[in-house]
């Protein structure tokens, strides 16, 4: 074949995709939507105490594709299922049985996890039936949710190097911020809460955190009467005999702080090695 | 969290914020971007290619449009049901009501009582997201607060805006004019929202001239418990509003849900539970320690004393009746941490 002739064939080609390309499409086909379906579960992820449970809301929506842009809706009247991929660590209720998704303020079915054992799973929620199948079809395109579980043992305070009794004692899992309060007997003959424990785990990583410290009663020399102690720092956990298999653990405290007397006040420097640690033990199973 | 709401395909001749206009006979590129995993095993009695969508102008993908430029706004949004369910007559309705600023960063959804025979029972009442945390209060118990991670926004989901369907072809009804916003008056049955057949639908939406925004919306459907599910056979109807809030609003979270506590600007690490609230800052020991003192009295907080007056730390008090607040403040190695712990009360 020729130059010119090739090249003639080039143009016609050219032109006939921009003559295809210009042309209007028939108003059914500008009017065919695309189909699918998506379950959406809420939340996506879940930190639970073994024996805890916790809910899931799932939701089924329609994505309908016209002209590029994408429309979506809530659909009900459809079924959702759920499956644990681990029973071990976690089950979930109900089970092996399709759920409704009902219309109103959620548009939604719920499941209920429990924690069963320590570790981490998924669950997948799959859309059993659409509820639309009569109205719009079936054959579309079916997107399951997929969530993780994250199951831990949790924990309690029941001791310090302060000798508390703890009257606030639960820590849960560690993973999100909690409060301490206890008495330290026969300070001062105080016998209500005088120490109140902020803790701030770090986001990344259970084993590490902030805290914030207050004894209205801390024990002092001499008969100075009631002091009050002020500490912030950096906690540790160490967990015994193994991180994997914990059976007891300590929060290991380190900072700086000062504690008031009446007519005195004295720097408090832990910064470089533990002042003080909480004992601690797992919670018994529970909500 | 992710919303069925809000998902834009890069072609189409999207008008503002997510809103178009479509004219007839435009060509159609379908996209089915949702990953299909498996197919559906019910029969079809329609060809997807045969449903019908609204015959009218007006598209709108996405309902959220022109709220994330807002600084400050609510939502409203009434569900309202009437009919019957397994056969018993019900009727009830329920109102969500969404806050939210841009600055400080502050979302809250409260959800009333619902009200009439047969109103779903919501729990929690509250959610709210910002100054580091997400907080939840159940009807009947404490609010509590967790460490907020972004990515995992509840809100974004409960959001009324995200309630409202994306719409495909409403008819042109005028423009109107809504507390002093100009809108585009759109209305639309059951096929704008891929339901005409089955489902009895009307609905109107405005939207606002400048921005895209939908500023108020009204939904009826009347169908039987195979649309609702839960056996719910009748008429619903979603009504969501939108109005523009100051820019100075400051969304207030219930006492229960936050120590109530200025926080200085500039902090970082913010984090602000019901008995503690706690940063990072560049100031000076100082600097926070003058801040607290002119802030924290016109909050009801009298200032007690200054326990500690260190290099390294002060300690201020403040109290409220039989609460005492301290405010600790610690020299680390890069600035201070200031942490507010509230005892007793």
């Amino acid at each position: 074949m020729s130059a010119r002739i090739r090249g003639l064939a080039a143009w016609f080609v050219v032109a006939l995709v921009a003559l295809l390309a210009w042309a209007p499409a028939p108003a059914s086909a500008a009017r065919a939507p695309q189909i699918s379906y998506a379950a959406i579960a809420t939340p996506s992820f879940a930190s639970l105490c073994s024996g805890q449970t916790t809910e899931f809301s799932v939701s089924v929506s329609r994505t309908t594709a016209v002209n590029g842009q994408l429309y979506s809706a809530w659909v009900t009247g459809g079924k959702v299922i759920g499956a644990v991929a681990d029973e071990r660590i976690a089950t979930i209720d109900p089970g092996d049985m399709p759920q409704v998704v009902a219309s109103g303020p959620g548009n939604w079915a719920t499941f209920i996890v429990t924690g069963q054992n320590p570790g981490r799973t998924t669950i997948e929620f799959d859309i059993f039936s659409t509820g639309e199948e009569r109205r719009v079809g079936g054959g579309h395109p079916l997107r399951p949710a997929t969530v993780t579980i994250e199951v831990s043992d949790c924990w309690e305070a029941y001791t310090s190097g302060l000798g508390t009794t703890f009257v606030q004692a639960d820590m849960g899992d560690l993973t999100e911020p909690f409060f301490l309060t206890g008495v330290t007997p026969n300070v001062a003959g105080v016998d209500t809460e005088s120490q109140f424990m902020f803790f701030l785990p770090s986001p990344q990583d259970r084993l590490h955190g902030s805290y914030a410290f207050i004894d209205t009663a801390w024990a002092a020399l001499g008969p100075s009467g009631r002091c009050i102690a002020f500490i912030s720092g950096r906690y540790d956990v160490a967990f015994y005999p193994s991180p994997d298999n914990p059976i007891e653990a300590d929060l290991l405290l380190k900072g700086t702080g000062t504690y008031v007397c009446p007519g005195f006040a004295l720097p408090i420097d832990y910064s470089n090695h533990t002042g003080f640690q909480i004992g601690m033990r797992p919670r018994a199973p529970g909500p | 969290m992710t919303s069925p709401t809000g998902s834009t395909a890069s072609a189409g001749t999207a008008g503002p914020g997510g809103s178009s206009v479509v004219p007839d006979g435009a060509s159609s590129q379908p996209d089915g971007s949702a990953g299909p995993v498996a197919s559906t095993g019910a029969e079809a009695s329609v060809a997807p290619g045969a449903l019908g969508i609204g015959s009218g102008p007006f598209f709108l993908s996405d309902p959220r449009s022109g709220l994330d430029a807002l600084p400050a706004y609510e939502e409203t949004l009434t569900i309202a049901f009437s009919g019957t369910v397994d056969g018993a007559p019900r009727q009830w309705s329920t109102t969500h009501r969404f806050q939210h600023t841009a600055t400080p960063a502050m979302s809250m959804l409260t959800i009333e009582a619902g009200v009439g025979v047969g109103a779903p029972v919501e729990d929690p009442v509250l959610v709210a997201e910002g100054s580091g945390a997400m907080y939840e209060q159940a009807a009947a118990g404490p609010c509590m607060g967790r460490r907020l991670d972004p990515t995992r926004s509840r809100l974004a989901e409960l959001e009324p805006a995200a309630q409202i369907p994306g719409l495909m072809g409403a008819d042109e009804a005028g423009s109107e004019s809504l507390s002093g916003v100009a809108t585009k008056h759109y209305r639309f049955d059951g096929r704008a929202i891929l339901e005409g057949a089955g489902p009895q639908t009307t609905g109107d939406v405005w939207v606002a001239a400048a921005d895209g925004s939908v500023r108020k919306y009204v939904r009826s459907t009347t169908a039987d418990a195979g649309y609702f599910g839960g056996g719910m056979a009748g008429t619903m109807t979603w009504t969501y509003g939108l109005r523009e809030l100051d820019a100075a609003t400051r969304v207030a979270l219930p006492r229960a849900c936050q120590l109530d506590v200025p926080v200085m600007s500039g902090a970082t690490d913010l984090l602000v539970l019901p008995t503690y609230a706690g940063f990072d800052t560049s100031s000076t020991v100082a600097q926070v320690a003058a801040f607290y003192k002119a802030q924290l009295p016109p909050a009801g907080w009298a200032y007690a004393s200054t326990p500690v007056t260190s290099s390294t730390q002060v300690v201020l008090t403040f109290k409220s009746g039989a609460r005492v607040l301290n405010v600790i403040v610690t020299a680390a190695a890069a600035g201070r941490r200031v942490d507010l712990a509230l005892v007793g009360g």
